[in-house]
């Protein structure tokens, strides 16, 4: 790994932890909670990729590379719930429905099958973040593919209703959590097809990119968490009915 | 549009006016640094062409009519139609107008009443509203080059651009300052419209006419309840589900 890739990645794992541990702070629902829960996932997902901890835990878990599924399926789940809490927040429900409803299930599934199938088909006997030095196997690309697929899906089904938020949402802090939401979602789509063109060199670059969408999620997520902090109020008329109806 | 800084320094020469940044900058208490770049990168705002004017006692609409994109300001500058003057009156001044008419006991203290100065709350919107005779955003973008979904989100900001209040006074061939006056860059005063125009219009327009307006203005204010209780909601769903 290149000392920019394993810079971006450790940056990109201590902004995250920054961005989650704030949310410490906020105030304790079941939606905060879930996106809570989805940013230790994600910062979690990003440490374990960390040279040296990836070396560790592969260790531990007894296969060569065995922590890059990890890193992925912890990516994948955290993905799914944030997406499922942003479709919510927007009052999206076609993508909420491409998310959690059968569409969304059925290609978090056909992304895990990918990975579960191909996996264990690379020749891969040494550690090697986001296995990297094994790219050149289609078994390696196929893997990577899968997972971006499924991260560019999500990105592609929330990019309208977050850039929509960003024009008529009414306060500049979430303005700017959904402009850097959408930079995010845009960035993780375009990231996909360019695994199609990917060597070992230019993989490094396109994680940094990787890191960039991320951190943009993560800075988008942490405006919204800023400004309910900033302004604490009780829920409107259509969060109370939303949250009633959830209950029932 | 932002005006080139040649013909602010063209201007304060001709004016005999400082032309020394510092000396400007203290006059008008803008910061030094904003003057310098607006005139270092061509984008003078017309705030600061009125506070120069102003602090040095000059003419605003000949301040501003020293610049070619608002050439013809001070000569086609005239007093405000009555239908822009009502315009600018509050609906809740229509209302008190109408309450007083209607011989409610509060008449006296509701006409002994300031009016609610300009710009108020869809301000802007009313007196386009007033002086349009049809397509006028459309006619101003097509002018301007600015998109009409920009327009319109300026108006629902209660905002809109000079240099398009400009191209709809003269679009619509009414006084060239009305534009500006209604967004509050020029005082009513410093447009010509005569004092006490406001007030006058009110107990001038037959009831007929105060009716129709205080049921556009009811009509425009339920819109924007509706819009900002919508914008207040979508607040605090992102705050629930995001924050």
């Amino acid at each position: 790994m290149s000392p920019v890739a394993v810079v971006a990645i450790a940056a990109a794992t201590a902004y995250l932890a920054v961005c989650t541990a704030g949310r410490l702070r906020t105030r304790k629902t079941r939606n905060t909670q879930a996106l809570l829960v989805a940013g230790v996932l994600t910062t979690a997902a990003f440490g374990i990729i960390v040279p040296g901890v990836y070396e560790g835990i592969s260790a531990l878990m007894g296969i060569p590379n065995a922590a890059d599924p990890l890193s992925k399926v912890l990516l994948l789940v955290a993905v799914a719930i944030t997406g499922h809490q942003f479709t919510k927040a927007a009052n999206a429900p076609k993508a909420a429905r491409a998310i959690t409803g059968t569409t969304g299930v059925a290609v978090f599934a056909a992304a895990a099958a990918i990975m579960a199938l191909t996996f264990p088909a690379i020749d891969a006997p040494t550690p090697s973040p986001f296995l990297l030095r094994f790219l050149d196997q289609p078994a390696a690309k196929a893997y990577t593919l899968g997972a971006l697929g499924y991260l560019a899906f999500v990105g592609a089904v929330l990019c309208p209703p977050s850039l929509k938020i960003a024009r008529a949402a009414r306060t500049q802090a979430q303005r700017t959590g959904a402009r850097l939401l959408t930079a995010g979602f845009a960035l993780t789509v375009l990231r996909a097809p360019l695994e199609l063109f990917t060597t070992p060199e230019r993989e490094q670059l396109f994680n940094v990119v990787s890191c960039f969408a991320t951190a943009c999620v993560a800075g988008g997520l942490a405006s919204f968490a800023r400004h309910r902090k900033q302004n604490p109020q009780r829920p409107a008329a259509y969060v109370k009915s939303y949250l009633a109806e959830e209950e029932r | 549009m932002p005006l080139p800084g040649a013909e602010l320094i063209a201007w304060l020469e001709k004016s005999s006016y400082p032309t020394s940044v510092s000396e400007l900058s203290r006059t008008i208490s803008i910061a030094r640094g904003t003057v310098r770049n607006q005139i270092a990168r061509n984008s003078v705002a017309e705030t600061t062409v009125v506070a120069i004017a102003r602090a040095f006692g000059g003419n605003v609409l000949r301040a501003l009519g020293s610049f070619g994109a608002y050439a013809g300001l001070a000569e086609e500058t005239r007093g405000p139609l009555p239908t822009e003057v009502l315009s600018q009156v509050h609906y809740s001044d229509v209302l008190s107008e109408l309450l007083a008419r209607s011989g409610h006991e509060a008449a006296p203290q509701l006409r002994a009443r300031d009016l609610i100065g300009i710009p108020h709350d869809e301000s802007v919107r009313a007196w386009l509203d007033a002086v349009d005779a049809g397509e006028l955003r459309r006619r101003i973008s097509d002018e301007t080059g600015v998109a009409t979904n920009n327009i319109s989100t300026q108006l629902t900001h209660n905002r809109l651009a000079p240099e398009l209040a400009f191209a709809a006074s003269r679009l619509t061939g009414v006084s060239l300052a009305s534009g500006l006056v209604v967004t509050g860059l020029i005082t009513p005063m410093e447009g010509l419209w005569p004092a006490r125009a406001r007030e006058d219009a009110l107990l001038e327009a037959s009831d007929e006419v105060l009716l129709e307006v205080a049921q556009e203005r009811l009509n425009m204010l339920q819109r924007l309840v509706r819009r900002r209780k919508a914008a207040a909601e979508l607040e605090a769903q992102l705050s629930e589900f995001l924050g």
